[in-house]
């Protein structure tokens, strides 16, 4: 089947009859506005959590946990180690030094004080958040209210942390969501001053719902028979709060046509983008798989299964997906997908797959109704 | 699949009688009956009745002895209005287990007079105009399946969007639909057909459809989204989508037995959302005095009274359709989830 009859036979499934709208109510809409930016702050923010953990326990480390901190070198410093690198080459190097560190020490490779390795390294950290993030955004309420909703709803965040520790009765998934929550209260008394006393008292029962499932880093004894949706409901509905209190809509997938159009043109400019400097470009790429993955994928795959599955494959030509990271110590490095292209016909250059990647979002857009 | 009965009395004794009995019987049944309120108490593992004219609790209907492990959520109720059905799971959404059913309350005793299994972690359930069949959105594995009553077995199982929500059956009994969160989408199955005919995208995380009283439409409400889709159902094609705001999080909705209006239940903004039909437009809100994240809703079958879950308060509000006031809040069991009217007839 070609890809127009694909996109034939989806039509006629009726998935554009008049697909759901999306009316503003809120002044901003940062996952269009700053994409990329908080991609890149989810990279930083989540490298952030693995030193808070790292600090929060001892070495030697469990090995679930050791996995863990490790990933402080993968894919979250992929998301900016390129910008990081173009801006301040000196303070990029010293990172990711401070970071190999860090991930020696959880590997039991190291004899440093982890004290000191994780003290350094969040300092660089912050260092490379200013130089990556300008100031002027990162200040900003609603691009913290993005990052919040990253904080409460993404992978290893707040709910998933939970659901993924109960469910999968993997505990040390639980301290993700730990980390992840004493963030998002860190991120909310940066932002409640905006809210209503209503709002306030609903945002704060919220966390003091989150505190009630989160009380410690340590995972409890048992997880088993736990609820592994409670932490879903609470964290779903402090997101509407930061929503209005940051004025700012964090669901960028209520308007599905627009979301694919947006990310086509993500990729369209991520493609020109490759051939200069690869790193740089696979941020976008990051950015653009984090809303594909989360928003598009599961409804793509149900109007067009074979581009939803093009689309996913081609990703895997440019970056190492978080959950990849068990077998792989880094994010692909864009240059490294170009070497090794040199020597492997059948894997795609990122620049190639950047291109089919963004012609399958223009026909995905065509199913979804835009 | 073989229904596994806890009784030897089936779960469609009373029920399976002819559509044409019931809607002659309906008119009559309206001049001196009475009503029970049912909310299935998602963290309690029961039901709640209430008895409507004095909105007083009057029984709890155990469901589980493992509250904090098998919950009640989505509920429907017979077209005679004498058996209420309940959707029973395990808190585990993506695996199949023995706790997945469906039990049936007979409103007069209010005893569990029945249930048989429904794979899948059932959510949501729609009866059939005839009372003889419930279909059930079956969230695990992404399906919708009809059910035969009188014996328990599954006569259709369709894969549909993934996480499986709400789930209505048209009047005319033509067409199942079935919305799912993930995929944002209703899928329609045709009936007769045995098949699955389209998919429709709606608003973001769409949650519960619902028909109009002449199956011209269909209404879904999008959590996410903060709207109500508007589906006609002969082009099963969204005509409309109903803005109700994005921090209104609507789940359940109720057609008026008159069917010129639509309450929506909206979490977020803790309010009732009252839509004429005629123009789609809001024309109340209801905020006063309401209960904390109404999730669930109903309307008695004399269209007087609006009954709301709420799930964070506990509770039930009450609202006076005519003044369009919350009149009283009743509390209930823990984790309020849906709402549902049972009837009772005076004379027997």
């Amino acid at each position: 089947m070609n890809k127009r009859s694909i996109i034939l036979a989806a039509l006629a499934m009726g998935s554009v009859s008049l697909p759901g709208m999306a009316f503003a109510q809120y002044g901003n809409s940062p996952f269009y506005d700053h994409t990329v930016e908080l991609s890149q702050a989810y990279g930083l923010e989540v490298i952030g959590l693995r030193l808070d953990l790292a600090a929060a326990f001892s070495p030697p480390y469990d090995d679930e946990l050791a996995e863990t901190i490790e990933g402080v070198t993968g894919a979250a410093l992929a998301r900016f180690s390129g910008t990081l690198e173009d801006r301040d080459p000196e303070l990029a190097t010293a990172l990711a030094a401070a970071l190999d560190e860090v991930a020696e020490i959880a590997e039991g490779e190291s004899d440093e004080d982890p004290a000191e390795a994780i003290a350094e390294a969040r300092e660089l950290l912050e260092q490379a958040y200013a130089v990556v993030i300008p100031a002027e955004l990162r200040d900003q309420a609603a691009f913290k209210g993005g990052v919040i909703i990253n904080l409460l709803l993404a992978e290893g965040g707040v709910a998933e942390g939970y659901e993924e520790a109960v469910e999968n009765n993997e505990p040390w998934e639980y301290p993700n969501g730990w980390a992840a929550l004493q963030r998002v209260k860190a991120l909310w008394e940066e932002v409640k001053d905006s809210a209503s006393a209503e709002r306030l008292a609903d945002g704060q029962e919220m966390l003091d719902l989150l505190d009630t499932l989160y009380p410690e880093a340590q995972p409890p004894a048992v997880v088993a028979g736990l609820n592994p949706e409670e932490a879903e409901s609470p964290a779903q509905r402090l997101g509407g709060i930061v929503e209005e209190v940051t004025d700012a809509d964090l669901y960028p997938d209520r308007d599905l046509p627009k979301l694919m159009g947006h990310l086509a043109e993500m990729t369209t400019a991520a493609c020109a983008v490759y051939p200069q400097n690869a790193d740089i470009a696979a941020e976008s790429i990051y950015a653009v798989y984090d809303l594909f993955a989360t928003h598009l994928a599961d409804v793509s795959g149900m109007f067009a299964p074979e581009l939803q599955e093009n689309a996913s494959e081609l990703f895997g030509s440019m970056i190492v997906a978080e959950d990849d990271d068990d077998d792989d110590d880094g994010a692909a490095s864009a240059e490294d997908e170009e070497e090794d292209d040199d020597g492997d016909d059948d894997q795609l250059s990122g620049t190639d797959a950047c291109g089919e990647l963004a012609e399958a979002f223009t026909e995905l857009r065509a199913v979804l109704g835009g | 699949m073989m229904g596994l009965f806890a009784r030897p009395r089936r779960i469609g004794v009373g029920v399976g009688i002819s559509a044409l009995a019931v809607l002659l019987a309906m008119p009559a049944m309206a001049q001196d009956e009475t009503y029970r309120v049912y909310v299935a108490n998602e963290f309690g593992a029961d039901i709640t009745v209430i008895d409507s004219a004095t909105e007083e609790v009057v029984n709890s209907i155990k469901i589980s002895d493992r509250p904090g492990e098998v919950r009640p959520r989505g509920m429907a109720v017979s077209p005679d209005g004498r058996t209420i059905y309940v959707s029973v799971s395990d808190f585990y959404p993506q695996r199949q287990t023995p706790e997945d059913k469906i039990m049936a309350i007979d409103v007069e005793s209010n005893e569990v007079t029945g249930e048989f299994n429904a794979g899948g972690n059932p959510e949501r359930i729609a009866v059939s105009p005839d009372g003889t069949q419930i279909w059930a959105s079956l969230e695990a594995i992404a399906s919708g399946a009809g059910y035969d009553v009188a014996t328990g077995k599954q006569f259709a199982e369709h894969r549909v969007g993934i996480e499986a929500e709400g789930v209505a059956v048209s009047p005319d009994y033509k067409w199942a639909y079935v919305t799912a969160e993930a995929t944002h989408t209703v899928s329609i199955i045709d009936i007769a057909a045995n098949k699955v005919v389209k998919h429709l995208i709606v608003g973001n995380r769409p949650r519960v459809v619902e028909f109009s009283l002449d199956g011209t439409r269909a209404y879904v409400s999008a959590e996410i989204g903060g709207t109500i889709s508007v589906i006609d159902t002969e082009a099963q094609a969204v005509i409309q989508t109903i803005d109700l705001g994005l921090d209104s999080r609507p789940v359940e909705l109720a057609v008026a037995p008159d069917g010129k209006r639509i309450y929506v239940a909206g979490g977020g903004t803790s309010a009732v959302y009252v839509i004429d039909t005629e123009t789609n437009q809001i024309v109340e809100t209801i905020r006063e005095q309401m209960g904390r994240r109404p999730w669930g809703i109903a309307i008695t079958p004399d269209g007087k009274r609006v009954f709301t879950a709420n799930g964070l308060s506990d509770s039930v509000s009450v609202i006076d359709t005519e003044t369009l006031k919350v009149i009283n809040n009743i509390s209930v069991g823990r984790g309020a989830h849906s709402v549902e009217i049972g009837v009772v007839p005076n004379n027997e």
